[in-house]
């Protein structure tokens, strides 16, 4: 064939057209003169005269350059990779190296898109669990110069002479010593009229739920009562109406509420006619004469309540609240928190307001602390707010974290795989650049940019993905509690996140081929066909850098996993063992008397006495259809409340001094039945039991209270004595039973020593244990108190396994997180492995084809595939388990009753690893078995 | 439309039919047109080719290279469903074309 393709390139040239396009459109034309060329010359003519011939049809010197200059132009390719050449400078080369990069992921749609996929995955994962750190961690109240908000706190070498002391839970300081976040009424006055540090001291009562009637129906809201001067403190105005006022908060003044922009939408719809609407709360009026702003969330974002009323009203609607507590020095119940005047630092106003606070509680008639106590006043920035479970939160955060980078992780080393796999069909390409002239340099930063567009396109989708799964994560956290303000918004620092992370993704991506591609060896490369090059340099049974990109992945996919498993075993144990006795189909109800707004106050020790009203109650109760039994005590399991005393023990035990910290447990008939506690010894409490009020009472120990005050005594008939006045109160044991927590959230604190005795008088909280769904009875319960006319109300309704969900939501979402991304990282891992025995499958398409066409049979090849990947599987799931050893232990702190090796959890993690990864390499095996010898051999 | 027009817009029909009840080489494309005009029509490489590159572009056709047994691997053009679209009007608005011009020359006859 005369050398047509040189006077074809010729005419081409001016064109400068993509090499690979002009070795196309040379190859066709040299073809199309070829044809007439030979049939001229089968039909006598000379070469050189069928040669002349068919060179005419290339007409004009430049007609051919012309016409196609219109066609191949209209979107013009510059050839993007001569080196030095086209690089004039480095934006412009950068740019050439995005549009190349482009045009390769196009022509590769498959690659693209998984790759593209996997790193959205990996990134939008990412993002999301940032997003929440975010707003949990980093974002300060929406309120105007949170920086000047400060919380108080106090603290001395010695618990002061408190008439009476309450704690909410969330004092972020911490001390060894005693301390504490509450403080008396009057104190809180003098500390207001300290005009000169600030601008404003409130104070606020944590409220929690309460029952709520509007327009006649019923509803739980959660309250919080806060000072006169709470929303002018915080600066902030309300968004429909106005906020509470000082004049609000005065005994007698009428009684207002403000409510939360969530609430406000969700109970009413936004209806502006909401302002001079009336709700009951425990039965009591108020009027709403406002609604707070979209993000307001109050001092705690974790606990913002529906509604915000004057403090005064807390004595108005429960009369149970002493007003004593108004003036007495001795009792600390309010918490604290200021507004700095502009200028003034935290240090100046701790001194000042530190003096207040000594002179306060050390001198006079009612002095709470000794001078030698030195107590003292601190002060605590509350910028982001005052939240309890930032702490708490934080540590699952930082587990989510970790496991959603370790997916990134996975994601990374599958594109990188999936580059590496595909670099065989780029090799040559690469081999011609570097023959072209194009620096190293360039075509690492070609690799590193091709990883990035991957990244970039990843990241983007990923920004979206997250921003559904935050808001999904985050509708998960508000079915269990968490406020209704809490939203998570895109910002900029979730956005820089991404950025960077998309950056390092597309780094790692884009590395791998790229230290390959600095590897090329010119010369062999362009001679060798890929088939040979690939037997020469990917040799049988050595993946090289794949393999080990997979083993890696199926070790880390066995730590993910078992990390899930331990956790789920975890949450498993909280919900069914730590609480020591049957939580489902257990419901709560306070019944006390009407004129009493919540039971929790004083209750089982003083008041009047109901036991003869309870008893008849409680036999109403045991026939109601459902109700397999009906018991009552004075606290409700899970209400967090319990009396605490001390006993002097027994004369033989006496040596071991007295039982401090006793939880002092008033129940009715059959309270153990009815929450299925076990009795281990002796029995519980009988009827007779209730009947007679000799001394000594009767009680039922815990196992805890026989084990650290009676030793190896015999616990049934040993006495003790209760020591506080008034007057010792001598009790026999005679049972014992199993130890129950009472407490939540349940925290795995060894279980406190008790003792359960008849409850005579106060009042009471009735469990239900039922047959079915508990809640359907409530309506039943009410109106039997009613109709039974003894003055009494069923108040506070909990569904004990419902509040159970409330607390353990945290560890509910770490272990469904935690599962969800192991799946994540299993299907990554999965990938992975499919993706590199496809593409060994094919590459091998040759050799397989020739030991089937030898005899070999389906099942033998399938097997051989099949083997394969098993290798790898066995060698990163032995890697994966000895990372879980060694890591798991640091998990120790999230397992409930379980221990970090756990056996189950171990077994597991393999088996659903080696499974999913075995359907991984069917996969690609069984199309290895669909092989035509004939087509094979023809491979190539 | 110009005349200029509709010499493109009659070339490109032409190809465009040629390749529309299968898939046909470059070098063959330009025989067929040789020899179904009796030698009237024909397209040089340096024309027919850049057409076939722009209708490839357009999506009208889409050529593939093909290794038949025995023979040299040649790039196959077949129609697209959006050429077989674009044919389609084309020929109607050919035949109505061809309709006025015999109208008009007719009566000039008569």
């Amino acid at each position: 064939m005369p050398g047509w393709k040189p006077e074809i390139a010729r005419r081409l040239s001016p064109l400068k057209l993509h090499p690979a396009r002009e070795a196309e459109i040379t190859e066709e034309l040299a073809q199309h003169l070829d044809d007439p060329f030979q049939e001229l010359l089968s039909a006598g003519a000379t070469e050189e005269q069928a040669h002349r011939t068919a060179l005419a049809e290339l007409s004009d010197e430049d007609l051919l350059a012309k016409s196609l200059r219109q066609v191949e132009q209209e979107s013009p390719q510059e050839p993007v990779f001569l080196g030095a050449d086209w690089g004039h400078n480095f934006l412009s080369s950068l740019w050439q190296d995005v549009r190349y990069g482009l045009r390769q992921l196009r022509r590769n749609p498959g690659f693209a898109v998984v790759a593209v996929v996997t790193l959205a995955l990996g990134i939008g994962a990412n993002t999301a669990i940032f997003s929440i750190i975010d707003a949990i961690l980093f974002r300060t109240l929406p309120v105007p110069q949170p920086q000047q908000l400060v919380v108080f706190g106090w603290s001395a070498h010695a618990y002061g002479n408190f008439d009476g002391m309450s704690a909410y839970g969330n004092c972020p300081f911490a001390s060894k010593g005693p301390h504490g976040c509450t403080f008396s009424y009057p104190l809180f006055e003098r500390l207001r009229a300290e005009q000169t540090v600030f601008s404003g001291v409130s104070a606020l009562l944590p409220g929690g739920p309460y029952e709520a009637t509007i327009d006649g129906h019923p509803s739980t809201v959660s309250a919080q009562f806060v000072s006169g001067n709470f929303f002018r403190t915080l600066q902030t105005r309300a968004a429909l109406g106005r906020t509470l006022r000082p004049a609000d908060d005065s005994l007698g003044a009428p009684s207002v509420a403000v409510l939360s922009y969530g609430y406000w939408q969700s109970r009413f719809g936004g209806s502006r006619a909401v302002v001079g609407k009336t709700i009951d709360i425990h039965r009591f009026p108020f009027t709403i004469v406002g609604v707070a702003p979209q993000r307001f969330t109050g001092l705690d974002p974790y606990t913002a309540p529906d509604i915000w009323v004057p403090l005064s009203c807390r004595f108005a609607i429960d009369s149970g609240f002493s007003k004593r507590k108004l003036t007495d020095r001795g009792d600390i119940w309010l918490e604290m928190f200021a507004r700095l005047r502009p200028g003034v630092s935290l240090a100046r106003a701790q001194a000042v307001a530190s003096a207040v606070f000594a002179r306060d509680v050390t001198t006079g008639s009612g002095a709470v602390f000794k001078p030698k106590d030195d107590p003292r006043l601190r002060l605590a920035s509350i910028a982001a707010g005052l939240s309890p479970l930032w702490r708490v939160y934080s540590q699952s955060l930082l587990l989510l974290m970790i496991l959603t980078g370790i997916v990134l992780l996975l994601a990374c080393a599958n594109v990188a795989g999936l580059t590496v796999a595909r670099w065989a069909s780029r090799h040559k390409e690469v081999a011609i650049r570097l023959a072209l002239g194009t620096g190293r340099w360039r075509l690492v930063r070609q690799f590193l940019t091709e990883g990035t567009l991957l990244a970039g396109i990843g990241g983007v989708l990923g920004v979206f993905l997250a921003f559904w799964g935050s808001e999904s994560i985050i509708g998960f956290l508000q079915q269990y509690g968490l406020p209704r303000q809490f939203a998570v918004l895109p910002d900029p620092r979730v956005l820089g996140f991404t950025f960077v992370v998309t950056a390092l993704v597309g780094i790692l991506a884009g590395l791998a081929p790229a230290i390959q591609a600095t590897r090329v060896d010119v010369t062999p490369a362009l001679k060798e066909a890929y088939g040979a090059w690939l037997s020469a340099n990917c040799r049988w049974r050595r993946f090289g850098l794949g393999s080990l990109l997979v083993v890696g992945q199926v070790a880390i996919s066995v730590l993910v996993l078992v990390g899930a498993g331990l956790l789920a075993r975890s949450l498993l144990n909280r919900e069914t063992r730590h609480f020591g006795f049957q939580t489902s189909n257990l419901l709560t109800v306070d019944i006390h008397p009407a004129h009493w707004a919540t039971a929790t106050i004083e209750m089982g020790i003083r008041g009047p006495d109901l036991s003869a009203a309870y008893r008849q109650l409680q036999d109403r109760f045991s026939t109601l259809p459902g109700v397999a039994s009906v018991s009552y005590s004075a606290w409700a399991p899970m209400s967090g409340g319990y009396a605490m005393t001390s006993y002097s023990l027994p004369g033989a035990a006496l040596k071991r001094g007295p039982m401090d910290m006793t939880g002092y447990i008033g129940v009715g008939p059959g309270f153990f039945k009815a929450l299925r506690i076990p009795i281990v010894a002796g029995h519980g409490l009988a009827a007779s039991d209730f009947a007679s009020t000799a001394l000594p009472e009767p009680a039922v120990a815990n196992e805890a209270f026989v084990k650290q005050a009676l030793g190896n005594l015999y616990p049934i008939g040993q006495e003790v004595t209760k020591l506080p006045a008034p007057g010792p109160r001598s009790v026999r044991i005679v049972g014992v039973a199993r130890n129950v927590s009472f407490e939540l959230p349940p925290n795995g604190r060894a279980p406190m020593p008790a003792l359960y005795y008849p409850l005579r008088n106060g009042v009471a909280s009735f469990e239900f244990r039922t047959s079915a769904d508990p809640k359907t009875l409530v309506p039943l319960v009410r109106s039997i108190v009613s109709q039974a006319n003894a003055g009494l109300v069923a108040g506070n309704v909990v569904p004990v396994s419902e509040e159970i969900d409330h607390f353990l939501y945290k560890e509910r979402l770490v272990g469904w997180l935690s599962t969800l991304f192991a799946a994540l990282a299993l299907l990554l891992a999965s990938v992975g492995l499919y993706g590199l025995l496809a593409w060994e499958v094919t590459r091998r398409t040759h050799e397989l084809g020739v030991r089937m066409a030898l005899g070999a049979e389906r099942a033998s090849v399938l097997r051989m595939v099949l083997w394969l990947g098993a290798r790898l599987i066995l060698m990163g799931t032995a890697v994966g388990l000895a990372l879980a050893l060694a890591l798991t232990r640091l998990m120790r702190h999230f397992l409930f009753h379980l221990s970090p090796t756990d056996p189950v959890s171990f077994a597991a993690a393999c088996l659903i690893l080696f499974l999913v990864a075995l359907l991984a390499c069917y996969i690609p095996a069984r199309r290895a078995t669909k092989v035509d010898p004939i087509v094979a051999l023809r491979y190539e | 439309m110009s005349e200029i027009e509709w010499k493109k817009v009659s070339a490109e029909m032409l190809i465009l039919s040629l390749v529309e009840a299968r898939p046909r080489h470059g070098y063959e494309i330009s025989q067929l047109i040789e020899q179904r005009s009796g030698g009237a029509v024909r397209f040089y490489v340096a024309s027919l080719y850049p057409l076939l590159y722009r209708l490839e572009k357009r999506g009208w056709i889409q050529g593939r290279w093909v290794e038949k047994e025995g023979q040299r691997r040649r790039r196959y053009y077949r129609l697209t469903p959006q050429g077989k679209r674009v044919l389609a009007s084309q020929r109607r608005g050919w035949r109505a074309f061809v309709e006025a011009i015999n109208r008009i020359t007719e009566a000039e006859n008569a």
